[in-house]
């Protein structure tokens, strides 16, 4: 699964840290979800797609 | 309390409850031994709920899962092999009772791990939707 997070995290000027906090994750999540080292949970990728205000789609593709 | 200052606490909560439980058993005094555990454990659990930021969530909930499926599966297999290897080692050994027993022993061990897996395994299938 390929993730924009990094692209959307710059857009809105929000760390790694911030991100982790707004989404009541830890900051190493984040990081493996950044580095697609690890696919979050549908609840934690709808809570991340609400904080940039996007679409799920938007911020993660899913390719086979 | 940021997450360097919550691990210098825990590195040293290790030390001092280590060093404690050694003295306790040199001591022979399991009540000390056992306070200083329970106090590092709860220095541990207040400094964690100070903490500013998450270090738990589904990604370590995630990694636990698969550390413990691994464990199980390595666990059983060692366990069984043992037993296996205990019993035959048995036919051939003067001390025949003894290993014999270990054997028996380890190999009930093994199903009773095996058996508390499928209870559990039946048990949260049928919780989450079979």
């Amino acid at each position: 699964m390929k993730n924009k997070i990094k692209v959307f995290r710059a857009i809105h000027s929000l760390t790694q840290e911030n991100l982790a906090s707004k989404v009541k994750a830890s900051r190493q999540t984040i990081i493996a979800i950044e580095k697609e080292k690890y696919t979050p949970s549908l609840e934690l990728a709808f809570k991340i797609a609400r904080v940039f205000k996007v679409s799920l789609e938007e911020i993660f593709q899913y390719d086979e | 309390m940021k997450l360097k200052t919550y691990k210098i606490i825990r590195l040293i909560i290790l030390f001092f409850v280590s060093i404690a439980t050694l003295i306790s058993l040199n001591l022979i005094n399991p009540i000390f031994m056992i306070s200083s555990i329970l106090l590092g454990k709860i220095i541990l659990i207040y400094s964690k709920s100070k903490l500013s930021e998450n270090i738990t969530d589904e990604r370590t909930v995630f990694i636990s899962h698969q550390a413990a499926s691994i464990t199980y599966i390595v666990t059983t297999i060692v366990i069984s092999l043992i037993s296996l290897l205990f019993i035959f080692l048995s036919k051939m050994s003067t001390e025949k009772y003894f290993l014999e027993t270990l054997g028996t022993i380890l190999a009930y061990i093994t199903c009773f791990i095996i058996l508390t897996y499928s209870v559990l395994y039946k048990f949260f299938s049928k919780k989450f939707g079979d």
